[in-house]
């Protein structure tokens, strides 16, 4: 019988935060003038913000490293941050700033359903524009603003590259299609049945069918609550922290 | 993998599959993966802890440059 040595991994390098340590190669990893030589950057001391802000940007990275030339959300950097939001009580509200193209369906959606279960106060805002699984991210706030010259495009999930024959895969593209649909559905005023129709018109692609909303009429169909900028958005946010207080604080009447 | 975009699949894809030479260094207390960016400056790429509060480091946020040594 082999006598097999296990072999514990070994402690990863603990350093202590407030330590200035230095490593082998002289690197103090606690050093501000020595940012301030070598890059220009200046760090000052912050004092906690009451409000947060998140932004979706570029592509959504899924499971794959996007080539350099993407912008792109990193969700695994995204979901930890949320989690601290959650957390931290100092932290009263949550803006989200949005401007995607679409990107990964899963980890698009996985930001969207932690916005969506967030119990602090957020408020979305679609800049530009909020396309494809850049919907569901929108509508998981507690309130959601677009601008006027924002645009989001509603169009069908597809495989991209992969012709559909084969009934499995069908299916399972259905199954994706309808997980998205419930999503936004729930999550906004707009019914099924207009989602839908968004979703299948043709001849407004060029390469899709489905529709390109311009800000008032994302509003019209019921996806997002109101238009609006930045001061809208941040005046609702503050309306919400507010009351959350007033409710908070069990004022007897 | 669905990717739902509008953007075109040639634009995005093309240049997958070229790997970052990355490391994993302890900055700030943090575990972080880092790529070399130039004489004694490293990129921050990922962190990777369990403490929700590391994420909110500015220092940290991927994409952000550290004036580091690699030996």
């Amino acid at each position: 019988m082999n006598k097999q040595t296990i072999e514990w991994p070994s402690k990863p390098e603990e350093t202590p935060p407030n330590k200035p340590n230095l490593d082998s190669s002289g690197n103090s990893s606690s050093q501000p003038l020595e940012n301030l030589k070598e890059l220009g950057q200046l760090e000052l001391p912050k004092p906690k913000a009451a409000i947060h802000t998140l932004t979706i940007i570029g592509q959504i990275e899924g499971h794959l490293v996007m080539p350099p030339q993407n912008k792109t959300t990193k969700y695994e950097h995204l979901l930890p941050q949320l989690v601290a939001l959650e957390q931290d009580p100092d932290i009263k509200g949550v803006m989200i700033i949005i401007n995607t193209v679409g990107g990964d369906v899963e980890a698009g959606l996985a930001i969207a359903e932690m916005i969506a279960s967030l119990s602090k106060p957020t408020v979305s805002i679609v800049l530009g524009g909020g396309h494809s699984i850049g919907v569901p991210i929108a509508v998981a706030a507690d309130y959601s603003f677009i601008a006027e010259t924002a645009t989001m495009t509603i169009h069908p999930i597809r495989l991209t590259g992969l012709v559909i024959g084969v009934p499995q895969t069908y299916e399972y593209l259905e199954k994706m299609q309808e997980r998205v649909i419930n999503f936004v559905v729930k999550k906004s005023r707009i019914s099924e049945a207009d989602f839908k129709e968004l979703m299948l018109q043709t001849g407004e692609l060029a390469m899709d069918i489905g529709t390109v909303v311009v800000g008032k009429k994302a509003v019209e169909v019921g996806l997002i609550d109101e238009i609006g900028g930045l001061s809208q958005a941040l005046g609702k946010l503050q309306k919400l922290i507010e009351a959350e207080k007033a409710q908070g604080s069990g004022l007897k009447c | 993998m669905l990717i739902h975009s509008v953007m075109p699949p040639q634009l995005t894809i093309e240049g997958l599959g070229a790997a970052s030479q990355s490391l994993e260094k302890v900055i700030d207390g943090t575990k972080v993966t880092v790529e070399p960016a130039g004489e004694n400056t490293v990129r921050v790429i990922r962190i990777i802890s369990t403490n929700p509060q590391d994420f909110l480091n500015p220092r940290l946020q991927p994409g952000s440059l550290i004036p580091y040594t690699l030996k």
